[in-house]
């Protein structure tokens, strides 16, 4: 059995524990000198079916799971209706079908098990549902394309990532990609109403 | 007549003589009785009357005298006294004798003739006491004119009646004396024929029946001879038969002696097969326990098949305890997505924390490859599982239905093997009879052979006997033709050449060469006595061949 110790796999749980504490503890110790090296930026990495897109950390307030959405009526086909956070109630924009109408090439297929990113924006927090969330990837800013050629004038993304060994990544505009404008003047239309 | 026999032919003959002697005396008998009863007729009936007759003639004629007496002149009548007497005396005789003769069978007409005499007898009587009673009336005139007038026709009529009388008498007397003659004159023709007829036809009955029976005698001779001839041949046939009767039942014993052996073969057979039956059974039955184990064997699968069902259901609890794994994966990675997010809002103090949420959603990340790697594995192996629970209850259902079949193919097999063994046995149990029968048969076989050697001797005993009932033939043919037959070859002769050679020639002949044979053949072993030492046999056997 000695031989199969190094193994990963084999590892018992405590060991793994201790290894994790010790690269965290490393990696505190070395982060000043990292954060004079570089300036990075946090974005979680979220899935439309097959596709990846990255969200900036900064705009999101928490995940959360799919757990009851309120149905509204009369309201666009992207709005999926309302979430209860807490007391708090938000509406959420299916993402898919918001990027759809944005030269979204992806194919819309139920998902088994949704989750929503609660974003803080300028008019307040939005859900937005996601099919799953992969995970929170810091890139130095110099990796991040912002140039108008590459987008190709696509307003609802602001970037894209480029990581060596990671696919082209773009980076959503919440506000566009969310329809936000169209929902004030949505509820502008019926407020005047 | 040719069906009767000889004893009846001749006591026939013998009867034919009899009857006809005994006719002639029966006739002879009838005839000299009847000639008798008419003499002694004559002689007790007419000759009595005829006498009677007489007699009363007699005492008229005294009484006549005596009363013709009285009429004499000077009579002293003394004397006429004495001669009324007489005349009396005369009369009651007469009467006493005329009454006898009346009293007598008469025949017809005589009475008649007696009653004329009884009436000239009453007249005369009357004349005579008319005389008796004149001479006592001394009437001498009337007396004499009585005596010389009355007297001497009464005397002449009485005479005349009394002389009819006895010629009818006299007539009776002859006509039946040649009555009686002449009846025995034709009987003695009668006689005297029919004896010469019965003569004639017991002549005659007498040569046929002599002809006849000699010449039965002589074809029953031929008849013998010809026997004599077919008893001979029959009798080489016999021996030729026996002989070969000898060599097959020598053939039958060898036969037998081979049937034997190859019965000893087939019971050793017989007893291997029972050896074979035996450890046969041993096997089948050790076979049949191994299927019961391998019976319970294939129970036990079943049962540990099902243990594995059970199995695959523990698998899909696991599976569904990973679903749960899942959702705690999936809480954690959100968890430390809202650990990163609130780090990065903590800023430059929650660098560290950030690192932490950090590590914590790929060790979540982890869990969540390593549950979903689980959960694949958990789906495999209770597909696996379920594959294998599958497949071991159909193939454990095969076994089962296999190893029943087996166990009935056992039991069948055991049965067979059984009967096997049954059968071997009477097997056995009918070859040992048919071992005795076989040497029943070979004994019967050596009795056959002996049976055989002793038909060819009685064979050869009766061309002897032959012989000699040949030779017995031609003494009997002598006795019945007369001739004394010098020889045989005689006969040989008579009979004719057609038949080659007679019978009683070869028979005698080989009753000649039978002494000679049997001391030659008895020095012999019986299937190799010499049959051929004659050519006739010889012929007479190639006859029988071609037959």
């Amino acid at each position: 059995m000695d031989q199969f110790e190094d193994h990963p796999e084999n590892k018992k749980p405590e060991d793994l524990f201790e290894e994790l504490s010790h690269q965290v503890d490393a990696s505190l110790a070395g982060a000043p000198h990292r954060m004079l090296q570089e300036k990075k930026k946090k974005f979680l990495l979220i899935k439309l079916d097959k596709s990846t897109f990255g969200i900036s950390l900064v705009n999101v307030r928490e995940v959360m799971g799919l757990t009851q959405l309120s149905f509204l009526p009369n309201m666009p086909p992207y709005y999926a209706g309302l979430i209860n956070l807490r007391g708090k109630i938000i509406s959420a924009i299916d993402l898919k079908k918001s990027l759809i109408s944005h030269d979204f090439q992806g194919e819309s297929t139920p998902n088994k098990r949704p989750c929503v990113v609660i974003t803080e924006l300028v008019g307040g927090l939005y859900g937005a549902l996601v099919d799953s969330i992969v995970e929170v990837v810091s890139v130095p800013e110099a990796q991040i394309d912002r140039s108008a050629q590459t987008l190709q004038g696509a307003t609802v993304f602001s970037g894209i990532i480029r990581v060596d060994q990671m696919p082209l990544t773009p980076i959503l505009n919440l506000e566009k990609a969310l329809r936000l404008d169209e929902l004030l003047e949505l509820s502008a239309k019926r407020g005047a109403a | 007549m040719r069906a009767m026999t000889i004893s009846r032919k001749l006591s026939g003959l013998c009867i034919a003589l009899f009857v006809i002697t005994l006719g002639v005396g029966v006739l002879s008998y009838l005839n000299l009785k009847r000639v008798t009863r008419e003499y002694s007729t004559i002689l007790h009936e007419n000759i009595p009357k005829q006498k009677m007759a007489l007699e009363l003639l007699l005492h008229f004629r005294s009484a006549r005298v005596q009363a013709r007496t009285l009429g004499l002149q000077g009579l002293p009548s003394k004397q006429g006294e004495v001669a009324i007497q007489r005349v009396n005396e005369e009369f009651e005789s007469y009467e006493k004798v005329a009454k006898e003769l009346s009293s007598t069978s008469l025949l017809p007409g005589e009475e008649k003739l007696l009653k004329a005499v009884e009436t000239s007898w009453l007249d005369f009587k009357r004349v005579g006491q008319k005389i008796v009673k004149l001479y006592r009336d001394q009437d001498n005139e009337t007396l004499l004119q009585v005596i010389l007038f009355d007297c001497p026709e009464a005397a002449a009529k009485y005479k005349e009646a009394s002389f009819n009388l006895i010629n009818f008498q006299n007539e009776v007397a002859e006509l039946r004396s040649s009555d009686a003659q002449s009846f025995a004159s034709a009987a003695a023709q009668l006689t005297f024929l029919v004896l010469a007829l019965g003569l004639l036809f017991s002549l005659g009955l007498g040569i046929y029946l002599a002809r006849s029976i000699s010449q039965g005698l002589l074809g029953v001779t031929e008849k013998l001879g010809a026997s004599g001839q077919e008893v001979n041949s029959a009798s080489d046939s016999l021996a030729s038969i026996s002989q070969q009767l000898a060599a097959s039942s020598q053939e039958q014993a060898s036969s037998v002696e081979e049937v034997s052996s190859s019965l000893e073969e087939i019971s050793g057979m017989v007893s291997a097969t029972v050896q074979g039956s035996e450890s046969v059974l041993g096997l089948v039955t050790s076979g049949s326990e191994s299927m019961s184990q391998l019976q319970e064997a294939v129970q036990q699968i079943s049962e540990s098949n099902s243990r594995v069902e059970q199995l695959a259901k523990l698998i899909e609890e696991i599976g569904e305890k990973t679903e749960l794994i899942d959702e705690i994966v999936f809480q954690t990675r959100l968890l430390s997505f809202n650990a990163s997010v609130e780090a990065e809002r903590a800023g430059e103090h929650g660098r560290g924390f950030a690192v932490v949420a950090q590590e914590v959603g790929s060790l979540a990340k982890m869990s969540g490859t390593s549950a979903a790697e689980i959960s694949q594995i958990v789906k495999n192996s209770i597909k696996t599982a379920q594959e294998v629970a599958q497949v071991n209850r159909s193939k454990v259902e095969a076994g089962a239905s296999f190893c029943k079949e087996t166990a009935k193919k056992f039991d069948s097999i055991q049965k067979a093997t059984h009967e096997i063994l049954r059968a071997s046995k009477e097997q056995n149990a009918g070859i040992q009879q048919i071992n005795q029968s076989i040497q029943l048969i070979s004994k019967s076989t050596q009795e056959n052979a002996s049976s055989a050697e002793f038909c060819f001797e009685n064979s050869r005993t009766l061309m002897d006997q032959v012989g000699s009932l040949s030779s017995s033939v031609g003494d009997l043919r002598a006795m019945v033709t007369g001739k004394q037959e010098g020889s045989a070859g005689e006969s040989a002769t008579q009979r004719g050449p057609s038949s080659g050679e007679s019978n009683v020639v070869q028979l005698r002949g080989d009753a000649g060469k039978g002494q000679a044979s049997r001391t030659r053949g008895a020095a012999l072993p019986t299937g190799v006595r010499p049959l051929q030492g004659r050519t006739a046999t010889a012929k007479k056997e190639d006859a029988w061949d071609q037959l």
